[in-house]
């Protein structure tokens, strides 16, 4: 096995850090957040950011944070879903198609939350005016961000992305035959 | 590859303008101590141009997508249908898949592959012989489907005249082989098993020579006991010869290969009739011409199903609804000659 540093790989997949910094402007714009600063990519870690004001409403604080993964994983598979058929069941793929894997994969494969996105939902709800529900919520999407990041030491975003580029396809024609 | 969030920390001093362009007219109640015009400024922080760009870019490439998921999308439904009906020996199914499939992706190799095997188990040489040629020269990945499609290209040869039988049998031309000729060439070429079901089909017309035809059939199948022709040809020489078990054996012999052969489900109706077993015909009548409503031996022995459970208005329906091509006169002849008693069909 061999090993490709973190900051190669978000140069590579570039398209899905700049979605990622995308929708956290885009979800603080929704929800009347004001935005002092946006790194939508650099080379280092981290890959982007998003420097906003604290945000009071819990529930906008968290969607804040991990809306990116829902629109990183929606973006990346309705980008790769029609090139997957071809490229992964008919053996007729043309370079298009390929291309479109590409983007697919660097898209979702970025949709997981940062570390950063994790403190941030952290310091949101670790607050004692946070109502349960929100922690109830909140704790569980903390585990599994820490466990992303963990995970991404061995790929587990570049699986995650190929999972959604792949997978999905697979399984909705699987579904519906 | 961390994207990092980062969260501006509340002001604490007592500022009491606005940290951006320093009015005195801040807005109360929030974190930051900004005034009404700032605060929007910022909630509205500008996105760059080429981030708007790529943004476009995106969005282009979704509508690309999304204009061409639903054709993808169905013929891969369809592929995925036509390998279940593959795996389930339902070659008819898995052939109207294929097509449905094919008119979305007409190059796609494992649509193209498919459809050669299916089209193959279902006699359909012309979809045989188009869809192979297409594959020459592509390379298929998937190894198993790679040998299955040998297999079948291998056995369609079988199915047609081998060059040594187009130059032994050059001079009749356009004349009808003798059975001496025949018997010669089988006895340098035993193997030839298109000539051995050759000769066997000329007896199949002659009932003193049944008996003759089932001998050589009986070789056709220890050369190789999925060849279709001979087996269809063994389940009508064997309901000629009063040999009901037999025939259905080998009926069921092809609906082992495949399941929707309508010409062994059509044979079997046909010997569940001779032997009295008339609603059992009826039922198998009808379910082959659910699967093939244009197949003239099908809809002759729906016409004879009919018949034989005395339903003579749906008889004559069939009967009339065909008269009009000629490619079915062979086969309403015959029914007409069961009819009129012409030919002793029941026992």
């Amino acid at each position: 096995m061999f090993f490709i540093p973190g900051v190669l790989m978000s140069i590579l997949t570039f398209p899905g850090v700049i979605v990622h910094e995308l929708a956290h402007q885009l979800f603080c714009r929704w929800f009347n957040v004001p935005v002092f600063k946006v790194v939508y990519l650099k080379t280092g870690n981290p890959a982007g950011y998003v420097l906003h004001e604290t945000v009071s409403n819990k529930w906008h604080a968290m969607l804040i944070s991990v809306g990116p993964f829902f629109v990183n994983t929606i973006i990346g598979a309705f980008i790769a879903f029609p090139a997957s058929i071809p490229v992964f069941q008919f053996d007729n793929a043309t370079p298009v198609d390929y291309l479109l894997i590409y983007l697919g994969v660097s898209i979702a494969m970025h949709a997981f939350p940062s570390v950063g996105d994790g403190k941030a939902i952290w310091q949101t709800i670790k607050e004692s005016d946070t109502p349960l529900i929100v922690k109830i919520i909140g704790y569980p999407i903390i585990g599994l961000i820490y466990l992303g990041s963990l995970g991404s030491f061995f790929w587990l975003d570049l699986a995650y992305g190929i999972a959604v580029a792949v997978g999905v396809p697979k399984l909705v024609v699987g579904f519906v035959a | 590859m961390d994207n990092n969030l980062i969260t501006e920390t509340e002001n604490t001093s007592e500022q009491i303008a606005c940290i951006k362009c320093g009015s005195p007219q801040i807005l109360a109640g929030y974190p930051n101590k900004l005034c009404a015009d700032c605060r929007q400024q910022l909630i509205k922080f500008p996105i760059p141009l080429w981030v708007k760009l790529f943004g476009a870019g995106i969005a282009l490439v979704m509508i690309i997508s999304f204009i061409w998921l639903p054709g993808n999308l169905s013929a891969a439904i369809a592929l995925s249908r036509a390998e279940k009906a593959e795996k389930s020996h339902d070659y008819i199914t898995a052939q109207n898949e294929l097509k449905k499939a094919q008119n979305n992706a007409p190059h796609a190799i494992e649509i193209l592959s498919h459809l050669t095997i299916a089209a193959f188990h279902n006699g359909d040489f012309k979809t045989v012989l188009e869809a192979s040629d297409k594959l020459q020269g592509k390379e298929i990945e998937d190894t198993a489907l790679y040998n299955e499609l040998n297999n079948v290209i291998t056995q369609t040869n079988e199915y047609f005249p081998s060059d040594t039988f187009k130059t032994s049998f050059k001079k009749y031309k356009n004349l009808v082989i003798p059975d001496s000729a025949y018997r010669t060439y089988i006895k340098k070429n035993p193997m030839d098993i298109y000539t051995i079901v050759a000769l066997a089909s000329s007896y199949s017309d002659n009932n003193d020579k049944y008996q003759n035809a089932d001998t050589l059939l009986s070789k056709a199948i220890a050369i190789d006991r999925s060849y279709i022709p001979a087996l269809y040809l063994k389940t009508m020489i064997k309901r000629e010869l009063n040999q009901p078990d037999s025939s259905i054996y080998y009926c069921d012999q092809v609906l082992l290969i495949n399941h929707q052969s309508t010409y062994a489900l059509s044979s079997k109706a046909r010997t569940f009739l001779k032997v009295g077993k008339n609603k059992e015909g009826l039922l198998l009548a009808k379910q082959c011409y659910q699967l093939d409503a244009d197949m003239p031996y099908n809809l002759a022995t729906l016409a004879l199903a009919y018949h034989f459970n005395k339903d003579f208005k749906q008889r004559d329906a069939i009967l009339d609804s065909v008269k009009k091509d000629s490619t079915n006169a062979p086969y309403i002849t015959y029914v007409k000659d069961i009819i009129s008693n012409k030919i002793k069909f029941q026992n």
